[in-house]
């Protein structure tokens, strides 16, 4: 599969502060890919990077084959993590605006806007300034702003942060409509479900290093069955115990893995005495356990 | 280019239709207008009441001679002085002053006069002893001396009785006497080419309006180009943006953006004036009738003025992509506004001189040349090569700012949050970022 973003040992420093450290990574076409690391791991200059908003102070950015030219970017959709709009300009005219400065006709971009407003349910507000609506409505008008010239690839930074669930699954229905229309999506977030139910592959970034990459699958398989799910009633199952790595208590709902060579079937006994079990699933670890632990062995 | 464009399509229409630039627009030709007009009215006015003042002379004819003088003149053949010409209006309604003639030159009167005055029986008195006339020294006294009008008008008549006088013992006529104090209308005309130029008037009229256009304009729009960087740093849309367009276009469209609205509002005002004074001067013969503005000085207007306009703009430009906020922007203006103001003040030298070594090198300077220059293309036309370099030199100058502030903003907007010091901005402009 030929890839629309990959990145080569991009470094970049700012003063002494290292931003990103020789990362290297490559999104196929087609594929959903997310981002993910703790605040201030470097995501946000990486993408930066990707659409030459900065230049590496070494390393190499190639799009869809080629190495990075401005020309590209008429093929990149961008949704900064900050947003920004012209706060006093009406929506309508905004998003012409920006289709214009990717290459759209005036009128072309009227009409994809209004569909996109519709598909959003946002057309009662195109004719309102933007600095009159709602943060949420606000970051659908930038996303509508990013896929407004049919983009190849779409880079969403936190593209669910400020979004209620219902707003969110729009946004989620959109993305997964286009990836099926065969376009690329690379999205950063902290929301690990979602990248566990959307994403092909991941990037694991932290302190401007690339901690875990690849195909999502794999990395859970290789992760292995030690992960124990277990919902119950009444008093916590158990108290910390040599079979047990970690714990992370919901308080109905448990979350543990479990250490090397433990026996699930003797935790379910010992959980039984204690409480009753309504239900005990052995798993692959979710993929927030993974960033946490591989956070946290890398600290 | 087609992105350029596009920025400057959207600033310009976003600016210019916002009630700010409306009423900006239409409020300013009115604030110019009242500053003009009502210290004439209000002068008008004052000079307009009656005012009760006591001629006192040894010679009762000599103080009858300057009441005359004072007092409103028949409407017969003769056209009243010009100097007088303002009052005349005035005075066809009611005289300016009620006069009355004292004899009794002593010290005793003149303190029972300073008397009256504090009583507010008489508004003035002036003192025409023999002793005092002879020194040709004449004082006025009042409670309020501060019409500048009012104290000529009166030195003017006390002058002319006595020359009157002397030259009727001279044994001149009275019409003989009047034809030799006609006065004479004098206006300072410039020779170009051989040709008539423009009047001194005229030079000093259109310098002082290209001055205070420019600063008003460049104040104003300067720093809201300035402002709209900041805005767009803060709002953080400046990623989209950057997303499509290079730093520099986007400097450059909202230079140009900007600066084409304020080049509107000039040209509205412009208009507004230019209507204002073809009406005054067809309504009255006043000194503007002598204004000639020759064709070459307009088009040195307009060069100078969107040269000067877009340069200082970039500058302001320069300053905006350093700060983040309103208030460090008011901080840092003052690079920008000090070689306007620095022209300003040089202008007067160079209106004066303006062939001296002085005038040529500093109308050289870039930043100054847009008043300085054209000051001096005004006054005298310069060598041609001095015009063309100065206008070259603006160009370059604008070129390196506008390259210079978009490295600076492309840094700036990624290191948000501090201004910098100058040895970091030495590194911004080494960044290859």
């Amino acid at each position: 599969m030929p890839s629309a973003v990959e990145l080569r040992g991009i470094h970049k420093t700012y003063d002494q502060f290292v931003a990103v450290e020789h990362l290297s990574l490559e999104i196929g076409e087609g594929s959903v890919y997310g981002l993910l690391g703790p605040n201030g791991a470097g995501k946000t200059s990486s993408i930066r990077m990707m659409i030459g908003i900065t230049i590496p102070d070494e390393g190499e950015v190639w799009l869809f084959g080629e190495k990075f030219h401005r020309e590209q970017l008429q093929r990149v959709g961008y949704l900064p993590e900050e947003r920004g709009l012209y706060k006093r300009m009406k929506v309508l005219d905004h998003l012409v605006f920006l289709g214009r400065l990717h290459g759209l006709s005036a009128g072309e971009s009227r009409k994809r806007a209004l569909n996109w407003c519709e598909r959003l349910q946002i057309s009662d507000w195109v004719q309102k300034k933007v600095e009159e609506l709602s943060k949420g409505m606000q970051q659908k008008i930038q996303f509508v702003a990013a896929l407004l010239h049919d983009p190849d690839l779409l880079i969403l930074d936190e593209p669910f942060s400020g979004l209620d669930p219902a707003n969110a699954v729009m946004v989620k229905d959109v993305m997964i409509e286009l990836k099926k229309a065969g376009k690329t999506i690379l999205f950063s977030t902290h929301r690990m479900d979602q990248v566990e139910r959307l994403c092909d592959s991941i990037c694991l970034i932290d302190h401007g290093r690339s901690v875990l990459e690849g195909d999502l699958k794999k990395i859970k398989a290789s992760y292995g069955k030690n992960t124990v799910q277990m919902q119950y009633e009444g008093e916590a199952p158990f108290d910390h115990n040599e079979m047990i790595e970690s714990v992370n208590d919901y308080g109905n709902y448990v979350e543990l893995r479990l250490r090397p060579g433990s026996d699930a079937q003797q935790l379910l006994k010992l959980a039984c005495e204690r409480a009753r079990i309504q239900r005990f699933e052995l798993m692959e670890p979710s993929l927030e356990e993974i960033f946490i632990a591989t956070v946290k062995q890398n600290a | 280019m087609h992105n350029t464009w596009l920025i400057i399509q959207r600033e310009y229409i976003e600016r210019i239709r916002t009630k700010a630039f409306i009423i900006m627009t239409m409020l300013m030709p009115v604030f110019m207008a009242s500053t003009i007009l009502v210290p004439v009215f209000l002068g008008d006015m004052k000079s307009g009441s009656t005012r009760h003042i006591v001629l006192v002379a040894n010679d009762a004819a000599m103080a009858e001679a300057v009441k005359q003088e004072l007092m409103p003149r028949p409407v017969k053949s003769e056209e009243p002085p010009p100097q007088k010409k303002a009052g005349a209006a005035a005075n066809s309604e009611q005289p300016r002053y009620d006069i009355d003639i004292d004899t009794t030159v002593t010290d005793a009167e003149r303190d029972n006069l300073r008397r009256q005055i504090s009583d507010g029986k008489i508004d003035g008195f002036i003192w025409l002893s023999d002793s005092d006339l002879a020194a040709r020294k004449v004082v006025y006294s009042a409670k309020d001396v501060t019409n500048f009008g009012e104290g000529i008008e009166m030195r003017n008549a006390v002058h002319s009785a006595i020359v009157k006088k002397q030259l009727a013992q001279k044994g001149m006529s009275g019409a003989e006497v009047e034809s030799v104090l006609k006065p004479i209308d004098f206006d300072s005309i410039r020779i170009e080419k051989g040709k008539e130029g423009a009047s001194g008037v005229a030079v000093f009229l259109v310098s002082f309006t290209m001055v205070m256009l420019l600063y008003i304009n460049v104040l104003v729009y300067g720093f809201a180009v300035m402002r709209s960087i900041i805005e767009e740093k803060s709002s953080r849309i400046l990623e989209v943006l950057l997303s499509s367009v290079t730093a520099k276009q986007l400097l450059a469209g909202k230079i140009i953006g900007v600066g084409a609205v304020g080049l509107t509002q000039a040209l509205i005002w412009l208009a507004i004036a230019g209507a204002f004074s073809i009406a005054g001067m067809t309504a009255s013969r006043s000194m503007m009738s002598n204004v000639h503005i020759p064709m070459a000085g307009i088009v040195a207007f307009a060069v100078f003025f969107i040269l000067g306009y877009f340069l200082y703009s970039t500058m302001y430009a320069a300053l905006g992509a350093m700060v983040n906020s309103d208030q460090e922007a008011q901080q840092v203006q003052w690079p920008a506004m000090l070689p306007i103001v620095f022209s300003i003040i040089l202008s007067t030298p160079v209106l004066q001189h303006p062939n001296s070594q002085l005038a040529v090198w500093t109308s050289l300077i870039p930043f100054f040349t847009p008043i300085l220059m054209f000051v001096r293309i005004m006054a005298e036309t310069p060598p041609l090569w001095q015009i063309l370099l100065s206008v070259v030199l603006m160009l370059v100058t604008t070129w390196g700012l506008l390259g210079l502030s978009s490295r600076i903003y492309r840094v700036g907007i990624l290191m948000y949050g501090k201004r910098p010091t100058l040895p970091e901005l030495r590194k911004w402009l080494n960044y290859a970022g």
